[in-house]
């Protein structure tokens, strides 16, 4: 996902980098191997989780249907491991650029990761190395910032804990 | 007893001017060579091959085969492959003559015109057996229809026979499948002939080629070609995937590379990366799947800063408006746009966008609206009617403008 100098001034002065490019960060060691076991999100069933070595950076994709509700309904869950805390920053601005939507903004209500972007139906996130995207994947669109609260208490105690 | 026992469509892995281009299936599985075997290969689907019509134009094109011997007296035998839907188990135990011979003379050639495999006949050709086996064998290939032939992935019917002196009949061995893709020309970046090895993914996918063969079935030219994978990308909207408005337009199948082998398992009615795409998937989908068929289309941005948008039709959608009016998350506009676009992805270079219609008509600002797939449409300059002008409101034309620094081939994986 390099991006070009022209890309990266634009993404840079609309998300106002300099506030949270080093800005204060979960945990000091860096979290690796993350893996969901399917039962972290209560009223979701793990369908499918596969780890994407190829892409630039890897990524592991999770997808989870709701429990009580139609098979249109299905939240994407992606984590991005990043070597270290300024590493996952860059990534998460990188990801920005990947919004045709210019109306992407930073919240700073919401108690989830270290520096959260989104909406009520998408929200992206970093949480120490680890950035981390909870979107609607499916035709039934739900609010995602449960979902997302309780996906960042997992990856905390991960991050907090530095386990590998 | 001779038994047909493989055969090798792509005997060459270094040239495609006499045989097929080098292949995979997708990412993980590759595609054995010989393609087809016995015992193993029962299915078309099962022994793929695939021809760059532009190489292969005006040259003799071969297969090889081997085949096997249980008698110990058989030391060479004529073998032949006959189209099966041309010659669907006529067995001439003699010339014929008189009548029937004109009504053959008349009808194999309309029907070979008609319904014949575009590999035509495997030429008769003597083969020779060592301890009861023949090795790999060089084939010509006869009235083949590659020359000229259109995109398209079709079954090849092969009634193989031998005969052990001319005097003799001929006799089935086998009927052997196989699916053919005919392609306009060698697949381009990110599609890769070499290194022909497992390791290399980048090696065009038979996956990829059921699709984009299918929508594009029938072109003889790189704009069609690009014109059908666009419109069967649109058509796949409402049903298998509609535009990220729940998620601001973000990339599914794109970021960091183009996760193919999930958009095919979209494709296929699984979960794949969900259900929403937005514009650089639609621009990874059409430029990849149109340079599997030979074209040499880039993925490219516009927009040098926010611009609104005139009415459109966005993937998946019935109604004209901004993408995604009233969504949270939305202003009417696009941060950037990306497209499938032609060789330097400026103003006078031509795009592909699957990802939307926009209106066709002299008026693009306001209703009524005449949908109007971007098809090899000139992307403008503000005021010239283009692409440029049907998608971004006079006021911000100036901001939609190409950023050819982004243009880029994402790697399938």
């Amino acid at each position: 996902m390099a991006l070009d100098r022209e890309q990266r001034e634009m993404l840079e002065r609309q998300h106002e980098f300099s506030a949270w490019q080093a800005a204060d960060a979960t945990g000091e060691k860096p979290v690796q191997g993350f893996v969901f076991k399917g039962d972290e999100l209560p009223g979701w069933e793990l369908v499918k989780s596969r780890r994407k070595d190829a892409l630039d950076p890897p990524r592991l994709d999770t997808f989870w249907q709701s429990e009580d509700d139609s098979a249109d309904t299905l939240l994407g869950v992606q984590l991005i491991e990043r070597p270290s805390v300024a590493a996952a920053r860059e990534t998460l601005l990188e990801l920005l650029g990947e919004f045709e939507s210019a109306g992407i903004a930073r919240r700073t209500d919401l108690p989830i990761g270290d520096v959260v972007f989104g909406h009520e139906f998408m929200l992206v996130f970093a949480r120490g190395n680890l950035v981390i995207q909870v979107r609607n994947a499916g035709r039934r669109v739900v609010q995602v910032e449960d979902v997302a609260r309780t996906v960042d208490a997992v990856v905390v105690r991960q991050v907090e804990g530095g386990k590998g | 007893m001779i038994q047909l026992e493989a055969i090798k469509f792509n005997h060459d892995a270094n040239d495609a001017s006499h045989d097929a281009i080098n292949l995979r299936r997708n990412a993980s599985q590759w595609v054995n060579v010989p393609e087809w075997q016995r015992a193993i290969c029962v299915n078309p689907e099962d022994s793929p091959a695939a021809y760059a019509v532009a190489h292969t134009a005006g040259n003799a094109v071969t297969i090889q085969a081997s085949f096997s011997c249980t008698d110990p007296e058989c030391t060479s035998a004529e073998i032949r492959a006959l189209d099966n839907v041309v010659y669907p188990g006529i067995v001439f135990v003699k010339q014929p003559t008189g009548c029937l011979a004109w009504l053959v003379k008349v009808l194999i050639p309309l029907i070979r015109a008609l319904v014949g495999n575009v590999l035509g006949d495997v030429g008769a050709t003597t083969v020779s057996f060592a301890g009861g086996q023949s090795g790999f064998v060089s084939f010509t290939l006869v009235n083949t229809r590659l020359n000229g032939a259109s995109v398209g992935a079709r079954t090849t019917e092969w009634r193989w026979q031998y005969r052990r002196t001319p005097a003799d009949p001929w006799t089935d061995i086998a009927i052997t499948r196989h699916r053919i893709y005919t392609i306009l020309d060698l697949p381009t970046a990110p599609w890769q002939q070499t290194p022909y090895q497992q390791s290399n993914t980048q090696l065009p996918w038979t996956d990829v080629l059921d699709y984009a063969c299918q929508w594009s079935m029938g072109a003889t030219t790189v704009e069609g070609a690009g014109g059908g994978v666009t419109r069967g990308v649109n058509d796949l909207g409402p049903a298998v995937v509609t535009y990220d408005c729940p998620g601001g337009g973000g990339s599914r199948y794109s970021a960091g590379g183009f996760d193919c082998t999930d958009f095919i398992e979209r494709l296929k009615g699984g979960v794949g990366n969900g259900y929403f795409v937005n514009c650089s998937d639609c621009a990874t989908f059409v430029s990849t799947f149109a340079n599997a068929l030979g074209c040499d289309l880039w993925q490219s941005r516009m927009g040098s800063a926010f611009f609104h948008l005139n009415p459109i039709l966005a993937i998946g959608s019935s109604v004209w408006q901004p993408a995604c009016h009233g969504t949270p998350g939305w202003s009417d506009g696009f941060g950037y746009h990306e497209v499938a676009w032609t060789g330097a992805c400026d103003s006078d270079e031509n795009v592909y966008d699957a990802c939307l219609k926009v209106d066709g008509d002299a008026d693009p600002t306001s209703a009524p609206h005449t949908p109007l797939l971007p098809v090899n449409l000139r992307f403008g300059n503000p005021g010239d009617g283009q692409y440029r002008d049907r998608l971004t409101v006079p006021a911000d034309r100036a901001n939609c403008s190409p950023r050819p620094t982004t243009k880029t081939r994402r790697t399938v994986s």
